[in-house]
């Protein structure tokens, strides 16, 4: 089906994610955009679809908000849990700031009174830093389970682009710190026994070391074309637009491939449709959908109809997602012609 | 007698390179070596930012919303210029500060270093002699501290030189209200016809000399190198360090005529001012 889509047009890039379905070697597919845009729905069909092609597919969402249990009507945990209906994909639910306020709440348990206060302190140095630790934590969590192929639904503010543009400066303070470790730790230690402490600074370090070692690894894996990719959902209007041109900008800057863009929530009313707000909305859509075309030529764009109803389950999921590696073809008597 | 015209000339140096600043020397001499070595980053440098305001003019008249996606590549255009302008812009401060640093060291040296050089290398010997019966009860003050009795030491006559140059401008500054007041009408009418008529000279021949030394900098520059190379080909078996020393003093002289001309402009504001 999706030769079919490229022999109809010779010069646009075919307008599915069939293109992700067939790189085998991706690991990492992100997939982002603005609030409301319909990110959710978008990452739930691809990891449907991926499930068919791949071994085992893992959805994360780190959008504190949490619309994964919404999308498929099941209640998710920190845990990856199966989803019901499948037999290989599974999905979990992480808050990155959640995840550093129990790193905290675990070492306080365990005594190590030294170190939770360093990690606030660090925590409090850095702006942001709480969250990359965080994400950092998740990816440690998420490297040791195998699965083929992990999607991200990222929070629309963006804790996934601040932690991709974290690695230099993080890396740098760390490896900063492990350094001083080093220097300072034999007097620490015994600073801290004179003090009458029970700091494990050994153990601390050894922490930091590690997270560093993970967020260098990660970066590497992100920053690899055939590994990693970007999927921008947007909708067809003027803001939604302007922040995917700024994201894929920045993502260009952090050296993410991306190559996708799902534009959602499209307008196709009948030609005989005196819904008068239907057309102007369907005559905006095209205007900027034809910007879209114009400014992302090496880009698949892939359009995605406005339903008249929630997508909710399973179910609906499933019917939807069929839409990313078919294009859609509206019936005769709409009026825009996808493939123009 | 040389010695003691010598001393009299680096004290003037000294007195200007000080009365004028350390700080706008340097400035002056960076332009110049811009102007001869990194003329192209220079030139770069202006295209970018003429660049940017065409871009940025360009963008100012394109609607994001009617045309989003050139409105887009202009802005894409925008930020690639402005991070290369950065770019540039890092590079040329660096490349100033270093500059400077290193020609407010070579001033320093011209005005402190050589002074003390010359007061230890000469320090037993007498600029000249004095008649005996001048100052007959005190002359030993100026052979102070080891020229021979009867002599002015080196150490003395730079402080007299100094001394000197210091009353004139002083002398100078005094002058120019008493001038102002006492001068007849006539003096003073012709004297500002001559400092007009010198003013229109030194302006329109300052660019000129400016321009030709700046043009031929390099060129002195490769003259002098060549000889230095063909010189050391010549006496082949001991190389000698003649050729960068030579350019680059050729290079200050340069600097230093371009300076003299920017001096005299300057000369002529103090003297509006007064």
């Amino acid at each position: 089906m999706s030769h079919e889509s490229s022999d109809e047009e010779f010069e646009k890039l075919e307008p599915t994610l069939q293109n992700v379905l067939d790189q085998k070697s991706l690991h990492w597919i992100f997939v982002g955009g603005k609030g409301g845009v319909g990110k959710t729905t978008t990452s739930c069909s691809l990891a449907v679809q991926l499930s068919k092609v791949r071994d085992s597919v893992l959805l994360i969402s780190t959008d504190p908000a949490h619309n994964l249990s919404d999308a498929f009507g099941q209640k998710f945990s920190k845990e990856a849990t199966l989803v019901e209906g499948f037999t290989n994909l599974y999905a979990m639910e992480i808050d990155p700031t959640s995840s550093i306020q129990e790193m905290l709440d675990q070492s306080e348990q365990q005594g190590g009174g030294a170190m939770g206060a360093m990690m606030q302190d660090l925590a409090f140095a850095i702006p942001g830093v709480d969250e990359a630790m965080g994400f950092a934590e998740v990816m440690k969590q998420v490297k040791t389970m195998e699965y083929s192929v992990i999607i991200f639904d990222t929070a629309p503010t963006g804790h996934t682009l601040r932690f991709l543009s974290f690695p230099s400066v993080l890396e740098k303070a760390l490896a900063k710190i492990s350094q001083l470790s080093g220097r300072f730790g034999p007097m620490f230690q015994q600073m801290s026994g004179m003090m009458g402490l029970n700091a494990n600074q050994e153990d601390m370090f050894g922490k930091l070391e590690g997270m560093r070692a993970i967020i260098t690894e990660v970066n590497n894996q992100f920053k690899d074309p055939e590994k990693t990719t970007f999927i921008c959902v947007c909708i067809s209007e003027f803001l939604s637009l302007y922040e995917t041109e700024r994201m894929i900008q920045e993502l260009t800057t952090y050296q993410i491939d991306t190559h996708n863009i799902v534009v959602n929530q499209l307008l196709f009313p009948r030609k005989d449709s005196n819904c008068e707000q239907c057309l102007v909305r369907h005559k905006m859509q095209r205007k900027y959908l034809d910007q879209i075309y114009d400014l992302y030529e090496d880009f698949h764009i892939v359009l995605m109809p406005l339903l008249t109803k929630e997508i909710r389950g399973t179910q609906d999921i499933k019917e939807f997602s069929e839409m990313l590696v078919k294009p859609y073809v509206p019936p005769d008597d709409l009026l825009m012609d996808v493939s123009q | 007698m040389s010695l003691a015209l010598a001393i009299a000339l680096v004290v003037l140096i000294t007195e200007f390179i000080l009365w004028f600043g350390y700080s706008q020397i340097a400035s002056l001499a960076y332009g110049v070596y811009l102007n001869a070595f990194e003329r192209e980053r220079v030139q770069k440098q202006r295209k970018t930012k003429r660049d940017i305001l065409t871009i940025k003019h360009d963008l100012a008249r394109t609607s994001s919303q009617d045309q989003f996606a050139k409105w887009a590549k202009l802005r894409r255009k925008l930020d690639s210029k402005m991070s290369e302008l950065e770019k540039i812009t890092t590079s040329l401060g660096y490349l100033k500060t270093s500059f400077e640093i290193k020609f407010t060291t070579f001033l320093w040296v011209v005005t402190n270093g050589i002074q003390i050089v010359m007061v230890i290398w000469y320090r037993s010997s007498p600029v000249f002699y004095l008649p005996q019966d001048w100052f007959s009860p005190i002359s030993w003050i100026f052979s102070m501290p080891f020229a021979p009795s009867g002599s002015v030491s080196v150490p003395f006559w730079f402080l007299v030189c100094r001394k000197f140059v210091k009353k004139v401008v002083q002398t100078k500054r005094d002058a120019v209200p008493l001038y102002h007041k006492y001068a007849p009408e006539s003096v003073k009418q012709h004297g500002q016809l001559f400092i007009q008529w010198c003013k229109t000279q030194i302006r329109i021949f300052t660019p000129i000399v400016v321009q030709w030394v700046n043009a031929n900098v390099k060129t002195f520059c490769n003259i002098i190198a060549e000889k230095a190379k063909s010189s050391e080909k010549k006496k082949m078996p001991s190389p000698s360090t003649n050729g960068t020393s030579g350019s680059t003093s050729n290079e200050e002289e340069n600097n230093d005529a371009s300076k003299i001309e920017e001096k005299k402009e300057k000369k002529e504001k103090i003297l509006e001012k007064d």
